[in-house]
């Protein structure tokens, strides 16, 4: 909760001890700003595995000149 | 064109808009209001005792703070006890202006409108429900005797159910825009493919139509959490939800098309044709078909997306630059893919040739 209050002032309000805790739903944007960043990590993941293939490939060519 | 996609400026740029979407969607605050009454059921003419709880307001102790109960255009009755108990929390006192009903209805929404010098005015649509009682409405109040508004200021519309919310139309709203702009990047290029068949256009069609893929995956995901914050479910059976699903499967459809073809040409010719029908379809069931129902999802009998006041000036501010952002993240993220395709066409072709 000290970190959350560092990044969203609106949590630190929350996090004066108010009994409605996430009255503000804030936390379902945080969870939303999550899935951008997961996605776009399963995105970067996906294009490592196939610049690997490319890489494997290549360095098979190069054994095979030599 | 090509040059385009080796140069940096873009992509430096759609990092920094990025940045200040992210930075400026989480900083800036809910202008504050009112989150709920403690009675909303009243009686007209009886003493009313009724607590409000405020939200995001930070007042103190001799701060002049006024209370308004709007029962038409005409009849505004200012309340004469306010009392602060907490920095969020009011108590309304003092014998209620009566109502006397001379239509029908035995009742009235009345609206609860508060004001504050510094935060201006807090308006509680449908607060209370007042019963046609035993006192007479008095003399009307007129709107001109009301405060001054506020002056502008950096702060997102305090909306009730959606609160904080309202900053998903940056992440959430601002990703199926940038997925249609993808989208019309694909079947131009597909197009382009069926007129003149090089490999290089299909490979283009291609990164963007599975980018454009991922984004309308973000889109569901966070449209789903969203609706589970206002609406209390995660899916419901509604038109926009489900018409966007199936347009949806129609692009998974390609991507799974695309998979099931070893032959590059063959692969590239009937894909590029789906695209073209893909895209065709989407219009209907995204754009056309929800104007035509009625849906629990914004805008509804106009953009499918948001309603004609669901973008206030300081949204725009940020969801203007949200939707640029995520469109050029997704051009550089489509231009890898097509890079990448494009070195393993080139093998192909030099394996080939061997």
């Amino acid at each position: 909760m000290t970190i959350m209050s560092l990044i969203v002032p609106t949590a630190g309000v929350l996090a004066q001890g108010d009994h409605y805790a996430n009255t503000g739903k804030i936390y379902t944007v945080i969870a939303c700003v999550s899935v951008i960043l997961i996605v776009i990590a399963i995105f970067l993941f996906y294009l490592e595995r196939r610049i690997k293939k490319l890489e494997l490939s290549a360095s098979l060519d190069e054994i095979g000149n030599y | 064109m090509y040059g385009f996609i080796y140069q940096k400026w873009w992509k430096i740029l759609t990092l920094l808009m990025l940045l200040y979407v992210f930075i400026a969607g989480f900083l800036v605050p809910l202008r504050p209001g009112i989150l709920e009454v403690s009675e909303s059921r009243v009686v007209g003419g009886d003493s009313l005792q009724v607590f409000v709880t405020t939200y995001n307001t930070q007042w103190q102790e001799g701060d002049l703070i006024q209370a308004f109960i709007k029962y038409d255009s005409v009849h505004i009755w200012s309340v004469p006890g306010v009392t602060l108990q907490r920095r969020n929390k009011l108590l309304l006192q003092g014998r209620l202006l009566g109502w006397r009903s001379n239509s029908r209805d035995q009742y009235v929404d009345a609206t609860l409108i508060l004001h504050h010098p510094r935060d201006g005015f807090m308006v509680m649509p449908s607060a209370f429900t007042i019963t046609a009682g035993s006192g007479e409405l008095e003399a009307p109040i007129w709107v001109e005797q009301l405060p001054q508004r506020a002056a502008w200021s950096w702060k997102f519309p305090f909306r009730s159910i959606l609160y904080e919310t309202i900053r998903n139309t940056f992440f959430h709203v601002a990703i199926w825009m940038a997925m249609f702009v993808l989208l019309v990047v694909s079947l131009v290029y597909s197009i382009k493919y069926l007129l003149n068949p090089r490999l290089e256009y299909d490979a283009i069609t291609s990164s963007f139509a599975h980018v454009a893929i991922v984004w309308g995956t973000m889109g569901m995901i966070t449209g789903s959490l969203w609706a589970r914050a206002t609406w209390g479910t995660f899916w419901t059976n509604d038109p926009k939800l489900n018409m966007s699903a199936v347009a949806m499967m129609i692009y998974v459809a390609y991507a799974i098309l695309r998979a099931s073809i070893n032959d590059d040409d063959r692969r590239a010719q009937l894909s590029s044709a789906y695209n073209i029908f893909a895209f065709m379809a989407m219009i209907p069931l995204v754009i056309i078909i929800p104007r035509l129902t009625s849906s629990l999802h914004p805008g509804n009998g106009g953009n499918p997306a948001l309603g004609g006041e669901d973008l206030d000036h300081t949204l725009r501010l940020i969801f203007y630059p949200a939707v640029i952002g995520y469109t050029l993240l997704g051009v550089w993220m489509a231009s890898l893919l097509y890079r990448l395709r494009r070195i393993e066409i080139r093998n192909l072709i030099a394996s080939l040739q061997d």
